[in-house]
């Protein structure tokens, strides 16, 4: 997902998510429609009840290990956009590279 | 690992008014209602495109930036620093480590209604470290994580478009609140439920959040098939001893564990069809010739609605409290590591976002592109028809052909691979994502679910 696939498809992406802000931004009457179906069809029947219990925490320890394993050898594979046009051209990927 | 093959496009739009997601009724199919844009809207949508075009390369490198970070749920530090310090750098002012998670941030801008949540997910998955570009199982570094999920996508997309949208604003002086915030720890449904619990959202009027996908497409109302989840761990604590000297003094752990997942599997039999529930064990004990003191086994309850969740996790409890008692151990608090409830997005919003897709189009793809696609495709076996051209043209359509290309039919379920012509143009990716799963859930029966 560095690929030039990725990086169109992002900006076709974030056209449209930018549209849909401007469409809440200035229909006062979208905002409301959304509210409409969130009372009578997306909570008509049930109500929000948290699966975590008042005592649990997030398990923030999880994936400590895996990550202090393998960190300073990832960072040698930052991306640098200072020195890199692409993530593709630092690694010297030729793009699409499809067989062995 | 072949599964880790990158994936094709981001896009995606779903949905939901606040976060809080339930079942309602089932909404029907149909063609999008949305009036056209008036002069003003629409001038305004083609300057947001215009100056996102002009953010091309600052998109690509947030893209390329945090796919490189590759980091997993719950350590997203790297991800963090870079993506906060872009928001600060635009005026967001950012609050970092809420909800009581060092990894988790909101940025907010903007002032009065609507306030407006842009969400999507920052974290990478165990093992998925991959050469960008490459169709085959290539490593940057064997065995580390990496972005096998496009999760290095969406924080960049909702960045590029809430930069076009603030500068609008400015201009026109349009009210309003946006807020952008890290879906972290996805991949252990790890971190939304706290930040509800810490209130975050509780403003908010709309959540647009954001997926990669190999489509463009949105999702709303109820999905009879796709279930929520919690994730629980199990611990028992035994007593030590010498395995051969005198292993009558000891009591194991282990055992609890073992004889939990042999009860569990006897009682799947007779569980609902439609649960899904699988496990890791992850302490087993340190030695063979020493009985286990402690051990712990891992469960992810699946259900449809969230009584029947409950239902299944009471059955998980249960089922430990008898593997305590046949062992002499002690089954220790349980914890919970994460959860998720049953998806259900917001129709309005999301027939919204669809008119813009139809706006918006496909983006072009050039021959590379599509041999990269195609060649994936025929390396996870699927058929190879490269990518879509056009988003499909209603969202009914969207959707049917989301739902059925990941090889559930919306009304029933399947476990086979797409076949139906309306996957043509879109089986790749979505195989690839589809045998990804396969072989990081643990549980080959259930490529549909999301999590």
């Amino acid at each position: 997902m560095a690929t030039p696939l990725a990086h169109k498809g992002v900006t076709a992406g974030a056209k449209v998510q930018a549209m849909t802000m401007l469409d809440l931004l200035t229909k006062p009457a979208l905002v409301e429609a959304a509210w409409n179906y969130f009372r009578d069809v997306q909570t008509k029947d049930i109500t929000y009840e948290p699966l975590i219990r008042p005592d649990d925490k997030p398990a923030i320890e999880l994936n400590t290990g895996t990550m202090d394993k393998y960190r300073a050898e990832m960072k040698k594979y930052y991306y640098d956009p200072a020195k890199y046009k692409t993530y593709l051209e630092q690694l010297g990927i030729e793009y699409p590279t499809v067989k062995k | 690992m072949r599964s880790t093959l990158l994936t094709a496009v981001a896009a995606l739009s779903l949905v939901a008014a606040p976060l809080a997601q339930g079942r309602g009724n089932r909404q029907q199919p149909a063609a999008a209602t949305v009036a056209p844009d008036e002069p003003r809207v629409a001038a305004m949508k083609t300057a947001a495109a215009a100056d996102i075009d002009a953010m091309k390369t600052f998109t690509q490198q947030m893209v390329d930036s945090v796919f490189s970070f590759g980091e997993l749920g719950f350590q997203e530090f790297e991800t963090n620093r870079y993506l906060i310090e872009i928001l600060r750098k635009n005026g967001f002012a950012v609050e970092e480590g809420v909800a009581g998670i060092p990894t988790a941030f909101i940025g907010t801008w903007g002032s009065g209604k609507p306030v407006i949540a842009l969400g999507s997910d920052i974290d990478g998955i165990p093992q998925a470290s991959q050469k960008p570009g490459v169709a085959y199982h290539d490593p940057i570094i064997d065995g580390a994580p990496g972005h096998g999920e496009g999760h290095n996508s969406g924080v960049p997309l909702n960045i590029t478009a809430a930069l076009a949208v603030k500068k609008i604003m400015e201009r026109d002086k349009l009210p309003g609140t946006l807020r952008i915030w890290s879906g972290t720890a996805e991949e252990l449904v790890g971190a939304k439920a706290y930040f509800i619990r810490a209130g975050l959202f509780k403003d908010v009027d709309v959540a647009l959040f954001a997926h990669v996908d190999d489509t463009m497409a949105v999702s709303w109302g109820d999905k009879p098939n796709m279930t929520g989840l919690v994730s629980v761990l199990y611990s028992f604590r035994g007593e030590t001893a010498h395995a051969a000297g005198s292993p009558w003094r000891g009591r194991s752990a282990l055992d609890a564990v073992e004889l939990m997942d042999i009860g569990w599997n006897f009682r799947r039999e007779h569980l609902p069809l439609e649960q899904r529930s699988h496990y890791v064990i992850t302490d087993g004990g340190d030695q063979p010739n020493v009985v286990p003191r402690t051990a712990a086994v891992w469960y992810y309850f699946r259900q449809t609605t969230y009584p029947k969740i409950k239902e299944l996790w009471a059955v998980g409890d249960s089922i430990a409290k008898g593997a305590a008692m046949m062992t002499g151990t002690e089954l220790l608090p349980t914890r919970v590591l994460g959860s998720a409830w049953p998806q259900h997005f917001n129709k309005a919003v999301a027939e919204a976002a669809f008119a813009n897709i139809q706006r918006v189009g496909m983006p072009e793809w050039t021959d590379a592109d599509q041999t990269l696609a195609k060649a994936v495709q025929k390396e996870v076996g699927a058929r190879e028809t490269g990518l879509l051209a056009k988003p499909p043209e209603t969202p009914a359509a969207a959707r049917m052909t989301l739902a059925t290309c990941r090889g559930m039919s919306p009304r029933s379920r399947s476990d086979t691979p797409p076949t139906s012509p309306a996957c043509r143009g879109t089986t790749g990716p979505t195989q690839s994502r589809w045998r990804r799963r396969l072989h990081t859930r643990a549980s080959p029966r259930a490529p549909r679910f999301r999590r």
